[in-house]
């Protein structure tokens, strides 16, 4: 397959939901990717190096990025707040097999459930401090890192 | 035994089909390798295929992918169903094809239905690519470079560290499975050898802590399965029917993260990455059948990983949550005197075939006492647990080979 969309972040944004976005790593589809108007200020805040998680105006509670009603109250009234970038490691993997070659010069590398601060849980890529492995319950920063064919995501780096 | 549904053995499988092709014969589609075990179930049933009046498909097979899969079934078939539709629930969607065609003969709207499935994937696409792209939230996960073991990984990663099991417990079912794929002229692994914990634990770490042994064997081609389903009371002994006993269905989550997303309803009264949806699911269809895991002969199930068997082993109820460490050591599936469970060396062994009923096909096998592996002594109850996504939606049923059982 001729792989001939752009692969940056940038891109992502720029199309609506009904285009969806194949999702590319180097030369192989992943799939359809579906930057959709819920999940649109999410990806203009990675774009601003920011993270934006839902938060309810109805009840308060916090809810995941993608969500367009409220898990608590069945609200749709969802607001994008900057979350605080701090919480912990919830459970990871450590991947020593690429699914494509387009990440196999960072192998290895971990990927895991992080439980914000906030009280959801968002899935990363998590950093471990230097010479250390990364484990259960380690209390994890927000930062960015080139991901892949991806750009700069959002990602968590293990802080003490 | 407590007390069971109306739906206990009402409904009857009484004709099966299969066709297997391996990496060494002519290539075949996915649509080709389900035709085949259509028509061979249809004329193991010995009806005509136009008594049947409901189609019940997996979802679209990869690397083949047609909207509405049904409808290319029912094209090739040449037939004028009254009920037709893919089941979509991944892998669990290709057992719950039977609890849909049970309902349906059932309610009486249709004397026979037929329920298929089948996949020639790996022959056409790469199925570690192809995988991870299906399993994973493409927004949230895939960006990452997640692989289908590093998905699961997290569940196996946390149930670990909740219940401190160790690799070489795991491993152990690795192990025993090989046993029985030794046995299984089908298996992808029957030239492999027995293998050995050690040799678990130094394979090639993939997706920590999941090893290359510790995984699924990508089955090189393709199974199609089909069975032929009507009511106890036209079942004919000839057909060698197959009771249906109980079934159920349980789907948490569609992508990993949403799993913790989940609370306040059954497995996940608080979110959690031990208990799956196999609970819930097996909870139904032993109320259905009113039996225990006390009742059950054989286990098979579609878990693709070593930790996810042992949490299957404790969802089912063969142990308690937490328990599936001591269940394993202690013998507990021993292919010598344990319970028979995969029997005929399950995904890790017999080989994972992308979407297809070949465990129930294993089940129906032992009950009629034609395994072409091993053969179980005089079992009578099976119990098949069907998965999909990562331990996102299950489906369980329990086979039993006489109609009063």
């Amino acid at each position: 397959m001729e792989a001939t969309n752009n692969n940056s972040v940038e891109s992502v944004q720029d199309m609506t939901w009904a285009e969806g976005v194949p999702l590319m790593a180097g030369q192989y589809m992943m799939g359809l990717a579906e930057p959709s108007p819920e999940t649109k200020d999410y990806w203009q805040g990675v774009k601003e190096g920011r993270l934006f998680i839902k938060q309810c105006s109805g009840c308060g509670k916090h809810n995941h990025p993608r969500r367009i009603f409220c898990t608590a109250c069945n609200s749709d009234a969802l607001e994008s707040v900057e979350a605080k970038g701090t919480g912990t490691v919830y459970t990871f993997s450590t991947v020593y097999r690429a699914p494509v070659p387009a990440f196999e010069k960072e192998i290895p590398y971990s990927v895991g459930v992080l439980e914000l601060s906030e009280g959801i849980y968002l899935f990363s890529r998590i950093i471990p401090e230097k010479g250390k492995e990364v484990r259960i319950g380690a209390p994890v920063q927000l930062t960015f890192q080139e991901t892949g064919p991806n750009g700069r995501l959002p990602a968590f780096q293990i802080v003490g | 035994m407590g007390s069971s549904s109306v739906l206990k053995n009402a409904t009857a499988i009484i004709g099966m089909g299969t066709k297997v092709v391996t990496n060494k014969d002519p290539r075949i589609t996915s649509l080709q390798v389900q035709l085949h075990a259509c028509h061979n179930a249809i004329k193991a049933a010995g009806i005509d295929k136009r008594q049947i009046g409901g189609v019940f498909t997996c979802r679209a097979p990869m690397g083949f992918t047609a909207l509405q899969w049904n409808m290319r079934i029912v094209q090739e078939l040449k037939i004028v169903p009254n009920l037709s539709t893919e089941i979509t629930a991944h892998g669990a969607g290709v057992l719950a094809t039977l609890s849909y065609a049970a309902m349906a003969v059932q309610a009486g709207v249709v004397d026979y239905a037929i329920c298929c499935s089948g996949c020639t994937g790996p022959l056409w696409v790469d199925m570690i690519r192809v995988n991870a792209s299906i399993e994973s939230d493409l927004q949230f996960e895939a960006p990452y470079g997640v692989t289908t073991p590093a998905l699961y990984a997290q569940w196996a990663q946390r149930y670990m560290y909740e219940f401190d099991v160790k690799p070489e417990e795991l491993a152990i079912i690795a192990v025993e499975n090989r046993k029985w794929a030794l046995r299984h002229p089908d298996a992808a692994m029957k030239d492999k050898g027995e293998i050995t914990v050690e040799d678990v634990l130094n394979s090639k770490m993939l997706a920590s802590p999941i090893r290359m042994l510790d995984s699924s064997t990508w089955y090189r081609g393709g199974i199609g399965s089909a069975v032929v389903i009507t009511r106890a009371d036209k079942a004919r002994p000839e057909q060698r029917p197959v009771y249906i006993s109980g079934f159920g269905s349980a789907t948490t989550h569609e992508w990993l993260t949403d799993r913790m997303h989940l609370s306040g309803v059954e497995p996940a009264m608080t979110p959690n990455l031990t208990t799956t949806g196999a609970k819930t699911a097996a909870d139904y269809a032993y109320a259905m059948a009113g039996l225990t895991p006390k009742d059950i002969d054989i286990v098979e199930t579609s878990v693709p990983f070593t930790f996810a068997n042992m949490m299957a082993l404790e969802d089912l109820g063969f142990c308690k949550k937490g328990e599936g460490k001591y269940f394993v050591r202690d013998g507990g599936i021993s292919y010598e005197d344990g319970l028979p469970f995969n029997t005929n060396g399950g995904y890790l062994s017999f080989g994972q075939p992308p979407h297809g009923m070949h465990m129930a096909v294993e089940a129906i096998e032992q009950l009629r006492g034609q395994a072409r592996g091993k053969q179980v002594k005089n079992p009578r109850r099976a119990l098949t647990h069907f998965h999909g996504g990562p331990l996102a939606t299950h489906a369980v049923m329990i086979l039993s080979n006489e109609e009063g059982l």
